[in-house]
């Protein structure tokens, strides 16, 4: 669990001369934020997160306070009332241990459980202490240190929406992220069956993509200034790297907060500093990454990776059952018989449906706003009309969501597929570009340089001629090249492409800076699978799948992490409050009574070692857990 | 809440004014179900109860706490004529005397007595002859009718807490239990026999341990003490006992006992708040509050900068609770207010 870094003290009811509240933003332990004058009521502070965050666990270390409070807010509410309790008053000292002042130091750590659950599942960027020490008036108080902890997954999200805003772009979420993640730790395991290919190039390739692409999100965000740079955005885009101006697009990024995270083998340092952010951009401009993959082709012999091609992908039938792949939705608000039907149609075109909101998500199909769903999933991930679903079924195409979103929730970050949508919902002008980079990308990936060339002529012709008119969209201008391919019927392989493949450039690209991650792995077996989220990765077995699990007791973090990895590697769900569907309860805990009381709720439940999830991933099987299990 | 909930009928110089205020309680809860009103009588006739001289006028009565203007009139109105017009007037209405009358039988409150009465039931004897609309709780209740209506004496009380205890401590020594209400506070007599029970393997975040309560139940049935059962749950047992003859030959009656099963770590607050009484229950949380702590029968938590309630306090004897809200700590003999 990463700590939520906090960038300032927003104020504090009072603080001693030598022990101000700042203080509390130095290192643990060594310096402490008190009161004033003895015998103050309560003694508060309000600090700043550096960027939103849900909180999991707050660590507080104590300075003679008798009750800490925790409570969050907003620094956009204008009141102080907005603030809402999280951990709600907790004791620290007795009344004894405070009038004798002993026993002032204590540390607790307090994890999800303690926390109000519904005020944690939201993200916040602003925290209130209070403290009270009633029990003796004649002493300072206040607190000697605070930390406060976010998921794995949550810090993910909180390192993209440092970069929220990116120009005239959101940045969202990335749904991906987390099979990625996986992919770094298992793709050893499957590297055997893995044709490898040499591993420079890939990351390399990433690495020029990533500059390139900052390069054309700089011309992007600088042309939504300019709706009639159309056409000099798209040559913007389509030269070499050195023409465009680096430090431009250094200027118009927001400066995100320096990332722990860095590349393993990143080869210099300034590669290193850029890596997180460059990963975003990679999610964020794909279709300027696969602009960038052309332009590779041109000059360099084309990674292995972006020569594969996709044959199947142009028989159409196919195509429908496989044009949702990528989605996992979840519905709300829908009754039967009308949910069985958006199911059926959905899961028809090739969506996987969950019954609730969970990991790998990416789809919520609403009835309506402020249904449960929508409030656990707003800000997470896309919440889309049923109308997009009937839409697509009926166009037998994967239609952008953002037309069909519902309410005012806050998105999470564009993944690379609705790249162009939100481009051409947001401005018109420099949508064309990466869409037609994204053809080229597309005809790149699967033609010789010579077509490639010819392709990339013809979009640009698409774009100098009639399109430098704003206001046609992509799936026109799809629906156009895809005419014109039909015209020429020799080549019929293009319109699969462009059609069904637009966003995978991106998330080829994905995949390397994965393979980068691990040490430049890269694997042509993965990469054909075009549509697959999972692309770049090894397959990884789902002997896990249709288990949900539930951790017990405490774990060390680093143990709790690598179980969590396993358990979504293999398919398994985790789930962070015990329900029904919890079939496995993993416990370092002998046998308590709270088994029992769990037991006679679900009946089914299995209490096992966590040693069990180990000896499945060595065996990379499903082993019987009996061995494992926890007995009374 | 126990039926016979009542003023010690000790002797005191206004024990007729506070038996006047208690019947006007009575009949305001059970006939006209105005609680308010019967706390407001009820605590005008236990402060006046606690007058140790004899009040010799509305005026004088008014300048106790819990006696207002109307209150005042009746204790005038009674000092003058010896009687009450209004009890008077309850007391010639049938329907008043019969719902009274029904709700003293253990199980039947005021809304079953209303309709028991609406059927034509104005008796004790007649709902004899109906025994088919009670349940079993209220038939037991029945049963030993005249022997519920009577007060435990002090001294009966101690032997009966003897037998409980002892029993207890012979199935398993961990138990701890305690005989509360009244007679914790020291009374000379009790309506009931109240007792609380807990044990360490049974707290708050473990799972409900009924086992804990049965097997106590089951015990003080086997030696015969326990009779009946009204009712038995997961943490609250309601039933009936009886002493033993004892050598000399004198019988004892049937009494009603309570015992609940508490968490471990919630004993004292229980323990607090069955000791009572509620009055000072009453007193003793306002008090918390204006320290900034809410007290149930659960737990003492301190209340956080929005008024949301905390994590409860850990507690380990009554003495932590008052020391939480910095109050002296009364001794249960003296939380009769």
């Amino acid at each position: 669990m990463p700590e939520i870094n906090i960038k300032h003290v927003v104020s504090c009811s009072s603080e001693d001369r030598n022990n101000p509240a700042e203080n509390l933003l130095k290192a643990e332990g060594t310096h402490k934020w008190r009161t004033a004058n003895p015998g103050e009521k309560n003694a508060s502070v309000v600090l700043q997160f550096e960027k939103s965050s849900q909180i999991y666990g707050i660590d507080i270390g104590n300075e003679g306070s008798a009750f800490v409070e925790v409570l969050v807010g907003k620094s956009t509410s204008s009141s102080d009332s907005d603030f809402q309790v999280l951990l709600v008053s907790s004791s620290f000292m007795s009344p004894s241990d405070s009038r004798n002042n002993t026993n002032r130091n204590a540390v607790r750590i307090f994890g999800a459980d303690k926390l109000s659950k519904t005020v944690a599942s939201e993200n916040w960027d602003r925290v209130k202490i209070v403290c009270t020490q009633p029990f003796n008036k004649s002493m300072t108080y206040g607190l000697s240190f605070i930390k406060f902890h976010s998921t794995p997954d949550s810090s993910k999200a909180a390192e993209k929406e440092g970069m929220k805003k990116l120009g005239a772009f959101f940045v969202k979420k990335e749904e991906d992220e987390d099979e990625i993640k996986v992919g770094t730790l298992f793709a050893n395991k499957g590297k055997t069956t893995v044709a490898t290919t040499p591993p420079p190039t890939g990351a390399a390739a990433v690495r020029a993509a990533s500059r390139l692409a900052e390069e054309a999100r700089a011309s992007t965000s600088r042309s939504s200034d300019d709706r009639n740079s159309n056409s000099a955005t798209a040559s913007t885009v389509k030269e070499p790297p050195k023409v465009v101006a680096t430090p431009k697009a250094k200027a118009t990024r927001t400066s995100p907060k320096k990332h722990a995270v860095s590349d393993k083998d990143s080869d210099t340092e300034e590669e290193e500093e850029e890596t997180p952010r460059r990963k975003t951009t990679l999610k964020r401009q794909s279709t300027s990454l696969s602009s960038v993959a052309s332009s590779r082709s041109a000059d360099a012999p084309p990674p292995l990776k972006k020569t594969k091609t996709e044959p199947p992908k142009s028989s159409p039938a196919k195509e429908f059952s496989r044009l949702m792949e990528k989605v996992t939705f979840v519905l709300s608000g829908f009754q039967n018989p009308y949910r069985a039907e958006l199911r059926d149609k959905a899961t028809e075109m090739g969506a996987t449906y969950k019954p609730d909101w969970g990991k790998g998500c990416t789809h919520l199909i609403c009835a309506f706003t402020n249904t449960p769903k929508y409030n656990q999933v707003k800000g997470k991930g896309k919440i889309v009309s049923k109308q997009w679903i009937n839409d697509c079924y009926k166009q037998k195409k994967l239609l952008p969501w953002r037309k069909y979103r519902l309410g005012n929730a806050k998105s999470p970050d564009v993944t690379s597929e609705e790249e162009e949508e939100l481009t051409s919902a947001r401005n018109p002008a420099p949508r064309n570009t990466p869409s037609a980079a994204s053809k080229k990308a597309a005809t790149s990936t699967s033609q010789s340089p010579a077509i490639s060339k010819k392709k990339s002529q013809e979009s640009d012709d698409e774009n100098y001629g009639g399109n430098t008119d704003s206001a046609d969209d992509t799936d026109e201008e799809i629906r156009r090249a895809q005419q014109k391919a039909t015209k020429k019927k020799k080549e019929p392989e293009p319109i699969a492409e462009i059609k069904v493949t637009k966003p995978d450039p991106t998330l080829d690209l994905f995949a390397d800076s994965t393979d980068e991650d691990e040490g430049g792995k890269d694997s042509p077996v993965a990469m054909d699978t075009d549509d697959g989220a999972d692309s770049g990765l090894p397959d990884l077995p789902d002997f896990f799948a249709d288990k949900h699990f539930f951790f017990y007791g405490d774990f060390p973090a680093a143990e709790r992490r690598l179980l969590t990895r396993y358990i979504a590697a293999y398919d398994g769900v985790m789930e962070d409050y015990m329900n029904d569907r919890v079939k496995f309860v993993i416990t370092c805990t002998k046998w308590d009574d709270n088994f029992e009381e769990a037991l006679t709720e679900n009946p089914g439940l299995i209490f096992v070692k966590p040693q069990w999830l180990y000896t499945c991933h060595n065996k990379t099987k499903l082993v019987p857990h009996q061995p494992y299990v926890v007995v009374p | 809440m126990s039926k016979r909930k009542g003023l010690d009928p000790s002797s005191n110089p206004n024990a007729d004014f506070s038996d006047f205020l208690m019947e006007l309680a009575t009949y305001e809860k059970n006939v006209n179900r105005a609680m308010h009103k019967y706390n407001a009588y009820r605590k005008a006739a236990g402060i006046i109860a606690k007058h140790p001289t004899q009040i010799m006028s509305g005026d004088q009565a008014k300048k106790l706490d819990g006696v207002g203007d109307k209150i005042a009139k009746k204790i005038d109105e009674f000092i003058q004529t010896g009687k009450l017009q209004k009890l008077e007037k309850i007391r010639a209405n049938d329907t008043n005397v019969a719902i009274t009358e029904l709700t003293k039988v253990t199980g039947i409150g005021p809304a079953n007595a209303q309709k028991l009465v609406a059927e034509g039931i104005t008796s004790i004897e007649e709902l004899r002859k109906h025994q088919e609309k009670l349940n079993h709780h209220q038939k037991i209740g029945l049963k030993h009718f005249e022997d519920f209506e009577k007060r435990i004496p002090r001294e009966e009380m101690l032997k009966m807490r003897e037998v409980v205890i002892s029993e207890i401590h012979k199935l398993d020594s961990e138990y701890t239990a305690d005989v509360c209400g009244s007679f914790r506070r020291g009374a000379e007599s009790s309506g009931d026999m109240d007792i609380l029970l807990t044990h360490p393997s049974y707290t708050s975040t473990t799972k409900k341990k009924p086992e804990l309560l049965q097997k106590v139940v089951k015990q003080l049935e086997s030696i015969k003490f326990v009779t009946d059962t009204l009712s038995l749950g997961d943490s609250k047992y309601m039933g009936v006992c009886q002493l033993p003859k004892d050598e000399d030959g004198t019988e004892y009656l049937f009494r009603r006992l309570d015992i609940r099963s508490i968490p471990y770590d919630q004993f004292y607050c229980a323990l607090l708040y069955f000791t009572g009484s509620d009055m000072f229950n009453r007193t003793m949380r306002t008090l918390a509050l204006e320290k900034g702590f809410t007290i149930n029968e659960y737990s003492i938590r301190p209340v956080g900068s929005t008024g949301v309630p905390g994590e409860p306090l850990p507690v380990t004897s009554e003495e932590d609770i008052f020391d939480y809200i910095d109050m002296k700590y009364k001794k249960p003999s003296e939380r009769s207010e």
